[in-house]
């Protein structure tokens, strides 16, 4: 007996969940929820340290990203680095918007999901620019490391930084600024040599 | 590495406070003219960075991995379904203009009177799309969560005659502005810009982009909302310089308030 031909085209398995979305594919909407949800919901809840305000900002998050599907670029950057572009800048308006002071972290260890365990580390194993910024971070001296991680995934300001460190303001925002710039200036080398490398074999 | 001109090093400053959650209002008006000068400068790159940063630090960081709670989950779900019962039928263009996004310096400081602090040049989104009647025709019959809001009468001298009204979609993050008697303005000096009230999200308006009215007729003017947009109280017009501000201190020509 023949194989029934399906009634729907196969998904083609090179989209990405957000070019899918962009393609005006329906599922891939709830695809996204499933494949960055726990991700972003990790990231909002160690960077506001509230599990209302990261709930408020999740969807945010997720609004803006099913919107924005048509401006993702692969060649650009990974689909992943595109979501926590996304994500940070509307965690960042939420920071914002909430004025979270010290002592106002109300993150609840009990919650817990609907039993899953979370599917967020073998999306970024898999994403070879976090790996590159990883290996940045560790050659830091530790107290610049430190900064970088209070500012950039915990979400503190320069300032607060500043008092919990013991150190001048100018000092934090120097060390923020330098960071960023080193790492981002890493991550242009390691892609230029890939591509000489890749121009060399080829 | 070839050294940096002095512009292009202060960018990269300032790209690196807006990454780190840092820029004062200043700072955030010299990083618009920068950028206004710098125009093939890539304003994501650093917040690419700092998310990829924040990604490398979560990965060494398992504890704070979590799975998100149910309750949000289906929340999500939720308005995932609505979101494509909102665009179904009707996909909405994808954009691709470039917007410096400047929705967290927005300062709504009270409805009676916008304060305005600085201005800072940005690039208008395109111009209206031919069929935005029929697109705003379309959102009205199509997404369930519509809302339809007329312009209160101006008592601003010089648009007391103005009228239409304003549709929206957050479902579908979509929303025309329907216009009529609006003067004509010069758009290389002046241009109208919306406002977008939502307290549950901010209390600052968010940034509904720029616009030209021209002579004569009825214009329909869709809305670049800046940042997403979930429950709006309210809908203002202002009269701005060209490329509009990112606070604005300008008299409300227009209000549209949405009755609870």
């Amino acid at each position: 007996m023949p194989a029934t031909a399906p009634d729907v085209a196969p998904v083609t398995s090179q989209k990405t969940i957000l070019e899918r979305i962009a393609a005006g594919d329906q599922a891939a909407v709830q695809e996204c929820i499933d494949a960055y949800g726990d991700l972003i919901w990790s990231l909002a809840r160690r960077f506001l340290r509230n599990d209302a305000d990261a709930e408020d900002a999740v969807q945010d998050v997720f609004i803006e990203l099913w919107g924005s599907a048509g401006r993702f670029d692969r060649n650009v950057a990974a689909e992943i680095a595109f979501v926590s572009t996304i994500a940070r800048r509307r965690l960042i308006d939420k920071l914002r918007q909430f004025k979270r002071k010290p002592g106002m972290d109300s993150l609840d260890d009990e919650e817990a999901g609907d039993g899953r365990q979370p599917a967020v580390l073998a999306q970024m194993e898999e994403e070879a620019d976090v790996a590159i910024v990883e290996r940045v971070l560790a050659t830091m001296e530790p107290e610049h490391r430190q900064i970088i991680a209070l500012s950039l995934y915990e979400g503190y300001s320069h300032s607060e930084i500043a008092e919990r460190l013991s150190l001048p303001l100018g000092t934090v925002k120097t060390r923020v600024r330098r960071g960023l710039i080193y790492i981002r200036d890493q991550l242009k080398i390691t892609v230029d040599s890939a591509d000489s490398a890749g121009e060399a074999a080829n | 590495m070839a050294a940096q001109s002095p512009i292009r090093a202060r960018l990269d400053e300032l790209l690196a406070d807006e990454a780190s959650a840092d820029l004062g209002p200043d700072e955030q008006a010299e990083l618009g003219r920068l950028l206004t000068g710098e125009p093939r400068a890539d304003r994501d790159e650093m917040m690419r960075v700092a998310g990829l940063a924040q990604l490398a630090l979560l990965k060494r960081d398992a504890a704070a991995l979590r799975a998100m709670p149910a309750s949000a989950r289906n929340q999500l779900s939720r308005q995932a379904m609505a979101w494509n019962a909102a665009r179904r039928l009707t996909p909405a263009p994808a954009r691709k203009t470039r917007s410096f996004s400047f929705g967290p310096a927005l300062g709504w400081y009270a409805a009676a009177a916008l304060a305005l602090v600085f201005v800072v040049s940005r690039f208008a989104p395109p111009p209206p799309a031919p069929a935005a009647g029929a697109q705003r025709a379309a959102l009205i019959e199509r997404a369930p969560d519509v809302l339809r809001v007329a312009w209160a009468p101006s008592k601003e001298p010089g648009f007391e005659g103005a009228s239409g009204d304003v549709v929206w979609s957050s479902a579908r993050q979509e929303g025309y502005l329907r216009l009529a008697g609006l003067p004509p303005n010069d758009r290389s000096r002046r241009q109208y810009q919306l406002w977008v009230v939502d307290p549950s999200r901010d209390s600052r308006p968010v940034d509904g982009g720029v616009f030209d009215v021209g002579p004569g007729g009825e214009a329909i003017i869709p809305i670049h909302a800046k940042l997403p947009v979930r429950r709006p109280t309210a809908f203002a017009i202002t009269l701005e310089q060209a490329g509009g501000v990112v606070v604005s201190d300008g008299p409300m020509l227009l209000v549209a308030a949405v009755s609870s």
